[in-house]
């Protein structure tokens, strides 16, 4: 990275320009055809872009768009500063209970009601930071379990009915007409292809300033890291506040889209699905867990239907062959791939 | 200023369970000099880094940097102090790049640290730095290799280049020969001259190679059952008779091993 960075300054602004677009070609036809997509899929199956086949599939789209940034936010967390969190349901399903209640109870401007996910995510991810940053390892797992458990326990509790719905959840959460999913399904899949690139190129931006490089140092070898200067509690604090504050408003999107939220979004479940995207996409790359989350919803779908009933089982084999086959997830299987395509003399870092 | 106390400790001690691997040390190492901290196996060198470091806890005594009580700060607050240290195993960043590592090392004492919006490639302080000490070592034409892909000969490199882009008033050298090939000693002894002289830095090191520790430094500590045994010049340390006993059945150090 950082010879490329040297490597460019000879250069003139136009080659660099050109240099940009052909090592990102790739992503870029990728945005194009996500772009264009509910068109490509509607001159595909002939129907309307707001009906039918074009329109359900732009809502299985955006549910993995939000799945994505939900796995970034993890990958964050677990893969960039090595911090094995159980809790990261809180986060997600907390966006959707905020959101939900400030829009349904409280009546709130949708802007209004996104800044205060946005706070009450720095907030929460700050405390649960503070509280569980004071140990290490399985120890922090179990206490970002405790908590994130403590807040599942409080949605389904039946004292705060009237807000959460206990059990059954909040349902019927006011969307404003103008982004309303069932109305304007298009509005809302750009909305959340807007969402899934701010998403990545914050985390991009945030794995490749100072701060990040000090999340990988802390992640890699944390007492040489404290002996160079270092204090670690502030830098992970940090991650676990830009973490909780993506999966927060990822979980505030899918509410939006659902129109509801409920208890099951802040369970265990919640979070191991955050951790076997990661898993699958490839810890510590950003954009592999975005494809991990992508597989694993398009998968999961197709195995429900193919498969009814017995859909999980058949998905949880289906994950071990993926875990075998890709040991350091989609992402890896890709650079190898690449590598060997390069051949030999070009190689790759090991 | 020469005969100014850099570093001291009091009494400092540290029990290990019913082991007591530091005895009531009293350590006082002058600014500018270099200091060595020798003794047999055991005799308690890194535990007394260790402390001085801030890894470890003391369990009695004080530890004492410009006059200033260090003893409850944390490792990262004495680092921003000037106190630098280079670890005997080899303790880098494994999968980042060489360069990286190094750049890292500059970039914990300056005040970019939660410049989390700016990329940490232009911030060109940090990589000039790095790379002036790369170049400084050897080492620029490794810059892109992951750290745990260095041949085992320049690891021991890398842990230098880090502690120089951090240009400590103090460095703590753990066994800096260590590991590494007999031809490569000559050129070690040259840059912990050099970085002595330049800055007039104080450097305190744990050398197993008495005969390295004795052609190095200034004054020499000599550590035994986790007690000060002798203090003094290499001369008078060669001299010392408690010495040469502590050091039979290992290995008798004589002026002429050189």
């Amino acid at each position: 990275m950082e010879r490329i960075g040297i490597r460019q300054e000879a250069l003139s602004r136009g080659s660099v320009f050109r240099l940009w677009i052909r090592r990102y070609r790739i992503w870029l036809a990728g945005l194009v055809l996500l772009i264009g997509l509910p068109f490509l899929l509607s001159g595909i199956f002939g129907e309307p872009v707001e009906s039918g086949w074009p329109r359900f599939l732009q809502g299985l789209l955006i549910r993995v768009y939000l799945m994505a940034v939900y796995a970034l936010s993890y990958d964050l967390l677990m893969g960039y500063t090595g911090i094995l969190s159980f809790g990261h349901a809180l986060f997600f399903g907390g966006g959707a209970y905020v959101i939900g209640i400030l829009l349904k109870h409280f009546q709130t401007p949708l802007l209004v009601a996104l800044l205060a996910v946005i706070l009450f995510a720095l907030g929460i991810s700050g405390l649960v930071g503070a509280l569980s940053l004071r140990v290490r390892g399985v120890y922090l797992a179990m206490v970002t379990l405790a908590l994130a458990q403590a807040a599942f326990i409080l949605s389904e509790a039946a004292d705060f009915r009237q807000y959460t719905g206990a059990e059954d959840g909040l349902q019927g959460i006011p969307v404003p007409a103008w982004l309303d999913p069932a109305e304007h399904r298009l509005r809302f899949y750009y909305l959340t292809l807007f969402f899934i690139l701010g998403a990545y190129f914050l985390a991009r931006r945030l794995v490749n300033s100072p701060t990040g490089r000090v999340w990988a140092a802390l992640r890699e070898n944390e007492e040489r890291a404290v002996a160079l200067g270092y204090s670690p509690f502030a830098f992970r604090l940090l991650a676990f506040m830009f973490s909780g504050m993506l999966a927060a408003l990822a979980g505030a999107l899918n509410a939006l889209l659902n129109k509801n939220a409920t208890p099951s979004l802040l369970s265990v479940n919640t979070t191991i699905q955050a951790l076997l995207m990661t898993l699958v996409g490839g810890v510590g790359t950003l954009s592999g867990p975005m494809f991990g989350a992508g597989l694993l919803e398009l998968a999961g779908y197709l195995f429900n239907r193919a498969f009814g009933p017995l859909w999980f089982l058949l998905f949880g084999l289906f994950y071990v062959i993926v875990v075998l086959a890709f040991p350091h997830g989609l992402a890896g299987a890709w650079q190898q791939a690449r590598a060997l395509h390069r051949g030999p003399s070009r190689g790759s870092a090991p | 200023m020469p005969g100014e106390v850099l570093l001291e400790t009091r009494g400092l001690t540290k029990d290990f369970g019913g082991l007591r691997a530091v005895d009531r040390v009293d350590l006082r190492v002058e600014a500018g000099t270099i200091h060595a901290l020798i003794g047999p196996n055991g005799a308690g060198k890194s535990t007394l880094f260790n402390l001085i470091g801030g890894s470890l806890r003391p369990t009695a005594g004080r530890i004492f940097y410009r006059g200033r009580d260090i003893t409850d700060l944390p490792p990262h607050r004495r680092a921003h102090l000037g106190i630098g240290r280079a670890y005997q195993l080899i303790h880098v960043f494994p999968s980042l790049s060489v360069l990286e590592n190094v750049r890292l090392a500059a970039q914990a004492l300056g005040s970019d640290n939660f410049c989390f919006w700016v990329p940490a490639a232009r911030l060109q302080r940090y990589l000039d730095q790095a790379w002036a000490v790369l170049h400084e070592i050897g080492m620029a034409e490794l810059a892109d290799l992951p750290a745990r892909a260095l041949p085992h000969g320049h690891r021991r490199w890398l842990e230098i280049a880090m502690l120089l882009a951090q240009e400590p008033q103090l460095m703590l050298l753990d066994e800096p020969a260590a590991g590494m090939a007999l031809d490569q000693i000559p050129r070690l002894i040259r840059l912990i001259e050099e970085i002595h002289r330049r800055g007039g830095r104080t450097i305190l090191l744990i050398e197993h190679k008495i005969d390295l520790a004795m052609r190095l430094a200034h004054r020499v500590t000599v550590l035994h059952h986790g007690r000060v045994l002798a203090e003094g010049t290499p001369e008078e340390i060669a001299r010392n008779e408690a010495v040469q006993q502590a050091y039979l059945g290992e290995r008798a150090w004589t002026p002429s091993s050189n």
